[in-house]
């Protein structure tokens, strides 16, 4: 199991490098530089701001000095936000997206298993439409809309809970940002259990297990749900770290100090650095969350182990 | 039904009626209105909303209106603005200006003192301007120096930084020395980039120096906590000079871009002032909060830049056409709702400033569109051969692209002309604006100070901003005439013979000026609406007796 994770982070290597070499020169390729705005810089300004980050050396001078840095672990300094250098942004926001990432992807679970379960033991009943209609909502309306529904009926008319703000990570301004981004996550996960819950009910060795007289509560614990959890923990690593990197609707519409706003302000306004951080950052997760769930599928079902 | 179920269940339907007013403002719905001041208000913690996380907390490098908010709290330059946006002593009691206006000298209080106790000099105000125009701190500020004595020269490059026309007589004695006559330079030293910053920390600290925990600085407050992104938290200054007229205890700051969501904070009780709400909102917000929404004349003007080196625009008659074919109060009273006001020249009328306004203003709709025709067609432009054209405008809100659709019907119905909507995105139209790409594009300017000059340098040759490469000798001999002149009536003259100049040559196309718009709770009390959109929390104070 070792060699295999060994193996396997030996890949993402070269992946990641693909992702830093594409990534970078889509960035300067993209027409505007950080420094153009609504007031022109005197052109001999420009030039000097330009030359103290180092804008003014070719693109492929420029590539090897970035990729030292990210070697030594340094992102460099941003050019958007001058106080800070993107290894600040990273550390500032990182644990807010972890947290509400996080929190939503256990509430969504705890939601949502218990959701598949009913709609697949009681199926085409009222129970398992009830849950289905659910999912669907959940699937089709969007965050940026359930949100500021949250918002305008928690905060605004009801005033249990604030508006939006990180307010340090007080329970009160975590739920609304944490239930909006769960909502999507209940619904994949509810109708991906029932899916695969319902394909194992059918199975020779369930049949098998209830015709010796198991009973049904062990059957379904101990031989049916664990093959139907297969499929989701498959879906669980990419899922997390989206639900950690797909925050930006949330981060916007509460105010949250987290990542995704860097992300998207920094590709407006060209802020090369941050753009590029942050891309590394979520390939790193991407690469890390597929590898921890092929290693937890290979725990639950021996067939697939290395 | 259980109680919490039953309010649940009235919310829910006061939502979805709030949220139908929002849109169709004809029937707006009963939005929840606080009525009582939050325990926020006995603490004397005023709460701010900001339109972005300011890019940076150091007055040097800080070039934009979020970051100015809370530098404008933090610190303190030489002078600075009253509540009605009126010049005062700040930093400095007092200054004498010499007899050719090139030599200022400033005498700073002796008493005021850094938040750590150390005293304010002359030397802070020395470093802190020359570290401005240093190459080394790569500020996009530096350009605000540029009346002082070789500042362009330095920030290029050129010279060392102690060449700068700044020099501490002594500890308390600032002399700067100016390029030329600058009758606004006084104004110019409220810009956060000519305040003084704590040489003892700066250089301890590098640019971690803007830290909380290791900030120091001379303003009514200091920094407690901040996060980009998120809530910056001042508290009181006890050393600031002045310490005895600041009434509140804390402020604190929330970046919240989208302006629907910046509203609903402010519904919900989270924020007691906020900068701005959405244009549509205008019906539904002025009906339910009335005097809470605040609108003033504001140092900006909305415009279409046009592309007078090559055809169709080196026309001035088809650009005059253009102008005339517009109708301004169409546009204000019906697209925007009375938010922004007509402009028909480039500077917005303010204390002490009225711009000149063309003829053609007081005529009637039909003779200004019969005008426009005949210029149009004098361009060589009819219904066989019409105008067609790209507007180029950077991606923005359904605000703006609302009011850009209008236009181009005005522009069809009145001319035949056949203008198409071209959208880039932010940073690629500034790109395209500064290589001077466009034919016919947005563009708009907000005033750096309150004088002519910030607006009518922008179409000077040579300027970095005139996009669209007006050149006339007659607007520079204006100008030149205007910048090196002491006497206050003849400048006034220059100006708004210049402003007329670019008038008759159509060199822009003044659509409307802004108004600066908040919404603000009744308990919050010395709010002033100013020209310069500035509003200090020093000057601010929270009461619980409320009267709307």
């Amino acid at each position: 199991m070792l060699s295999f994770i060994g193996k396997r982070l030996l890949v993402a290597i070269p992946t990641l490098l693909v992702i830093i070499t594409l990534a970078f020169a889509l960035l300067h390729a993209a027409p505007g530089g950080p420094f153009d705005s609504d007031k022109v810089l005197v052109p001999e300004i420009r030039a000097a701001i330009e030359a103290r980050y180092h804008l003014d050396e070719p693109v492929p001078m420029q590539y090897l000095r970035y990729l030292g840095g990210v070697v030594r672990g340094d992102f460099g300094p941003s050019f958007q936000y001058q106080d800070s250098s993107v290894n600040d942004l990273i550390a500032q926001g990182l644990p807010i997206d972890l947290a509400i990432g996080l929190l939503a992807m256990g509430l969504a679970l705890l939601i949502g298993v218990p959701l598949g379960v009913v709609a697949a033991l009681r199926r085409n009943t009222v129970w398992d439409r009830a849950a289905s209609a659910i999912a669907l909502l959940g699937i089709s309306v969007p965050t940026y809309v359930t949100a500021p529904l949250l918002v305008l009926l928690f905060a605004v008319s009801l005033r249990w809970l604030p508006a939006g703000d990180w307010g340090e990570g007080a329970l009160r301004n975590l739920v609304l940002p944490v239930v909006a981004l769960s909502l999507p996550y209940v619904a994949y996960i509810a109708r991906l259990l029932r899916a695969s819950l319902l394909d194992v009910l059918h199975t020779p060795w369930v049949r098998t297990a209830r015709a010796k007289g198991m009973p049904w509560r062990t059957v379904l614990l101990r031989h049916a749900l664990r093959p139907a959890l297969l499929p989701l923990v498959a879906f669980l690593g990419p899922a997390t770290v989206g639900v950690i990197t797909g925050s930006i609707a949330i981060e916007t519409v509460f105010g949250l100090p987290g990542i995704g706003r860097f992300f998207v302000d920094g590709a407006f306004n060209r802020d090369y650095t941050v753009v590029m951080g942050v891309t590394i950052l979520y390939g790193v997760l991407i690469v890390l969350a597929n590898l921890l769930a092929d290693v937890v599928q290979a725990l639950l079902d021996p067939r697939m182990r290395p | 039904m259980i109680p919490a179920v039953r309010m649940l269940c009235s919310a829910l339907v006061v939502s979805a009626l709030a949220l139908s007013g929002c849109s169709h403002s004809s029937a707006p719905a009963a939005l929840n209105v606080v009525e009582a001041p939050g325990p926020n208000v006995a603490e004397g913690h005023l709460r701010r909303q900001i339109d972005q996380a300011p890019r940076t907390l150091d007055p040097g490098l800080s070039v934009e209106v979020p970051a100015q908010r809370v530098i404008d709290d933090l610190f303190e330059g030489l002078v600075r603005l009253d509540p009605a946006g009126q010049l005062i002593p700040a930093l400095a009691s007092r200054w004498e200006i010499s007899a050719d206006q090139l030599q200022w000298t400033f005498h700073l209080r002796p008493d005021a003192r850094w938040s750590d106790d150390s005293p304010i000099t002359a030397h802070d105000v020395v470093f802190g301007w020359r570290r401005v125009v240093d190459p080394a701190t790569a500020s996009q500020a530096a350009q605000m120096l540029a009346p002082v004595r070789n500042a362009l020269q330095i920030a290029g490059g050129k010279l060392p930084p102690d060449q700068l026309g700044v020099q501490a007589l002594d500890a308390h004695t600032l002399v700067v020395h100016l390029v030329a006559p600058t009758g606004w330079f006084a104004y110019q030293l409220t810009n956060n980039s000519l305040f003084p910053v704590p040489e003892h920390v700066v250089r301890q600290h590098g640019a971690g120096w803007v830290k909380p925990g290791v900030m120091v600085s001379n303003g009514a407050f200091v920094l407690k906590e901040a996060r980009i992104n998120g809530a910056i938290q001042l508290v009181r200054n006890t050393r600031y000079r002045d310490a005895a007229a600041v009434k509140l205890q804390r402020v604190t700051y929330y970046p919240v871009g989208d302006r629907a969501a910046a509203v609903s904070r402010y519904l919900a009780g989270d924020v007691d002032v906020t900068d701005g709400f959405p244009i549509e909102d205008i019906e539904l917000l002025s009906q339910q909060l009335g005097s809470q929404l605040k609108l003033a004349p504001y140092l900006g003007t909305f415009m279409f830049g046009l592309n007078q080196t090559r055809p169709p625009f080196n026309s001035a008659a088809l650009r005059m056409a253009l102008t005339l074919a517009v109708d301004r109060d169409v546009l204000t009273s019906k697209l925007l709702h009375g938010l922004y006001l007509p402009a028909y020249t480039l500077v917005p009328a303010y204390g002490g400033y009225e711009p000149p306004l063309p003829e053609w203003v007081k005529w009637t709709a039909e003779q200004r569109h019969a005008r426009a025709r005949q210029l149009y067609a004098q361009a060589g432009y009819s219904a066989a051969n019409p105008l067609q054209v790209e507007l180029s405008y950077p991606t923005s809100g359904p605000d703006t692209r609302r009011v850009l659709e209008a236009l181009a019907a005005m522009w069809q119905v009145n001319l035949g002309a056949e203008v198409r909507l071209a959208n880039e995105e932010w940073r690629v139209h500034q790109q395209n604006r500064r290589l001077s790409v466009h034919a016919l594009f947005f563009n708009a300017w907000i005033g750096d100070y309150p004088d002519p000059q910030t607006f009518l340098d922008l179409y000077r040759v040579g300027s970095p901003q005139n996009h669209g490469k007006y050149s006339n000798a007659n607007y520079e001999r204006l100008i030149a005439l205007g910048s090196n002149t002491g006497d206050a009536q003849q400048r006034t003259q220059a100006w708004q013979q210049a402003e007329s100049q670019l008038n008759a040559d159509a060199a822009f196309i003044p659509v409307y000026y802004y108004q600066s718009r908040h919404l603000i709770r009744p308990w919050v009390q010395g709010w002033q609406g100013n020209i310069t959109d500035r509003h200090p929390s020093r000057d601010l104070w929270l009461s619980t007796q409320v009267s709307q």
